[in-house]
């Protein structure tokens, strides 16, 4: 809620916030199912972790836009039957976005077509600075070059430093399970990587 | 962590993403959620049945006030929430308001400007966001609804805030019978804020607004409106934002519609919830021998009588309505004793201005005009109910049929 109060050339705004995060998440995520303005609060409170995790799924922001919105959307279709609290909701959020963004891979075709064009897009839309966008692009190959279920698990873990226990409530599997699965995901990336920086040092 | 993720968390550490989420597009995502969670299908409620039209839907989501949500840690309050006379000068002269909301089935804008002695609301324009268009012009209603390519109206003003959203608003409304004030602070700016809960059954039928005021400023900064007395389903009228002016341009309240549209006249209508108390043959007033003008005229003006002589029985016994609304509420906003705008004197009691049909018989608006203390001339439509009951022939007030208007 923003209240901006007007005088004589705006002498004087007052801004009165009430879209703030809700101090009992459990409350909040309960009235959400029903009262569209807790629901707001609620995806005002979690947009920034989607979006984050959408941009580091797919190193594009437009794209990482759109698949945020159907994040949403989605949530706002099932929210009536999620039952569970604060921990249990943020890992609901995270198993949704995966969805929406291996949904979004495969009916694009877009991890073929970013492999392929990864070279070329060296600036990458997702890089700040030159040496980054070079870092990047490697790495968008390397991680691009695994299953989506280990790009799952690769940025679940780096990028959103969840827990192994969240990676595995997000999965759907046991916490021993993503274990292995990372400890693999990582050895194919080492190789990619190791495979890379040699050739472009060479190159270089 | 083991050497080959050690090592990717090197890698990774110093890579800068540009990822930090842009606002205009969390906004326009927000809207097309607010959007979508009005659509999502619902248990049917009675009022839905009864707001079946677009027309009725938006007309009963912007007729009065809303609610607060109430995340704060509240605590009840034992004294009042503040002194109006502690009030900032400066915010005394916001004559204009821009409000943001949701209704059922879409969202809405509207503005709107206090009338000229700042008391209640004059002009208002609401854009829904499925097309349809309200507002007043000359005293009367319009609703334009382009699906339809027809503009609804009606003679009275029945749109706006009967008090204008001024510091009063908390201090009149916290008088209604079982109104609640809670106390809480924003976590996120930490300003005081005030929360106002209260229900009645008006002429608009049942009601129930939850209203947060900002304790300094004593402005409301958002508000929920229910059809029903315990806030249940979604609100009628959700207004999230809403911002204040000193004043808005004209050119806001101009509204031009395409085409040419038909127009048709509301009829004069009663909430169906207020029959049962218009039905109690102990309320009101005889008509026997009467016409139905000669009856109208005894009953309003006994009705203005019991209003400038503070006989809040009487007042009770003839519009039935005000019987639960409290003493105090009756006094603050009927009676206004001891205010400038007390009424004095009724000066006329003019012929019926239209005729409707209740469930228990036929209904007319008639036109008062009367005096107040500080001089100026009013004048207020008002309903009354022709009823048979047990074979005899009486009539009750309804209410006000819109607010009142200022006259030369």
């Amino acid at each position: 809620m923003v209240m901006i109060v007007e005088t004589c050339n705006l002498r004087r705004v007052i801004r009165v916030d009430s879209s703030s995060k809700e101090t009992d998440e459990n409350l909040l995520i309960a009235r959400a199912r029903d009262d569209s303005a807790a629901f707001v609060r609620l995806y005002r409170n979690h947009y920034d972790a989607v979006f984050r995790y959408c941009v580091h799924r797919l190193f594009e922001r437009h794209i990482a836009e759109d698949v945020t919105s159907e994040v949403f959307l989605k949530v706002v279709e099932k929210i009536h039957s999620f039952k569970g609290d604060e921990m249990q909701f943020r890992c609901w959020l995270y198993r949704i976005a995966t969805n929406a963004v291996n949904n979004h891979l495969r009916r694009t075709s877009r991890r073929n077509r970013i492999l392929k064009l990864a070279h070329e897009q060296a600036g990458s839309q997702v890089a700040e600075c030159e040496e980054s966008a070079e870092k990047l692009t490697v790495l968008k190959e390397a991680v691009f070059s695994l299953r989506p279920r280990y790009q799952t698990i690769i940025t679940l873990r780096f990028f959103e430093n969840l827990k192994l226990t969240e990676i595995a409530e997000v999965l759907g599997s046991s916490p021993g399970t993503v274990r292995s699965q990372l400890t693999r995901a990582l050895a194919k990336l080492r190789k990619v990587l190791d495979t890379e920086f040699t050739e472009k040092s060479e190159v270089n | 962590m083991n050497n080959n993720e050690k090592q990717f968390e090197d890698f990774v550490s110093d890579m800068k993403f540009d990822d930090a989420p842009d606002s205009e597009h969390r906004d326009k995502l927000e809207q097309r959620l607010i959007c979508a969670m009005a659509k999502r299908p619902r248990p049917i409620k009675i009022w839905r049945i009864i707001m079946k039209s677009n027309v009725s839907k938006l007309a009963a989501a912007i007729i009065i006030i809303g609610i607060v949500l109430s995340f704060h840690v509240f605590e009840k309050l034992s004294s009042p929430a503040w002194a109006i006379e502690q009030t900032i000068e400066a915010l005394k002269d916001l004559r204009a308001v821009y409000m943001n909301g949701i209704f059922p089935g879409g969202t809405a804008e509207i503005w709107m400007r206090a009338n000229k002695i700042g008391t209640q609301s004059g002009d208002v324009v609401v854009r829904g966001s499925h097309g349809a268009v309200t507002w007043i012009k000359d005293g009367s209603t319009y609703h334009y609804e382009s699906g339809q390519n027809t503009v609804y109206f009606e003679n009275a003003i029945t749109v706006g805030f009967s008090q204008w959203l001024g510091p009063e608003l908390l201090e009149m409304l916290s008088k209604v019978a079982g109104a609640e004030i809670m106390r809480g602070k924003d976590p996120a700016t930490g300003r005081q804020r005030a929360t106002l809960m209260c229900s009645l059954l008006d002429s608009n039928g049942p009601q129930s607004w939850i209203i947060e005021f900002d304790v300094e400023t004593k402005l409301p900064v958002s508000f929920k409106h229910w059809s029903n007395l315990d806030m249940s389903g979604p609100p009628a009228f959700y207004a999230f934002k809403i911002i204040y002016y000193q004043e808005l341009a004209d050119s806001l309240f101009e509204v031009s519609i395409p085409g040419n549209p038909v127009y048709v006249e509301k009829p004069l209508t009663i909430p169906d919830q207020n029959i049962g108390i218009l039905s109690n043959p102990q309320k009101g007033m005889s008509a026997y021998g009467l016409s139905r003008q000669q009856a109208c005229e005894q009953i309003l003006r006994a009705l203005y009588n019991a209003v400038i002589e503070g006989d809040l029985d009487k007042l009770k016994n003839l519009a039935p309505l005000s019987e639960n609304w409290g003493d105090d509420f009756l006094r603050d906003v009927i009676l206004r004793t001891g205010k400038p705008d007390r009424i004095v004197e009724v000066v006329k009691i003019g012929q019926i201005s239209k005729t409707g049909r209740s469930k228990i018989g036929p209904i007319v608006a008639v036109p008062v005009v009367f005096k107040r203390e500080d001089g100026s001339m009013v004048e207020q439509n008002m309903v009354i109910q022709i009823r048979q009951l047990g074979g005899k022939s009486s009539c009750v007030v309804h209410g006000p049929y819109g607010l009142p208007r200022e006259i030369e």
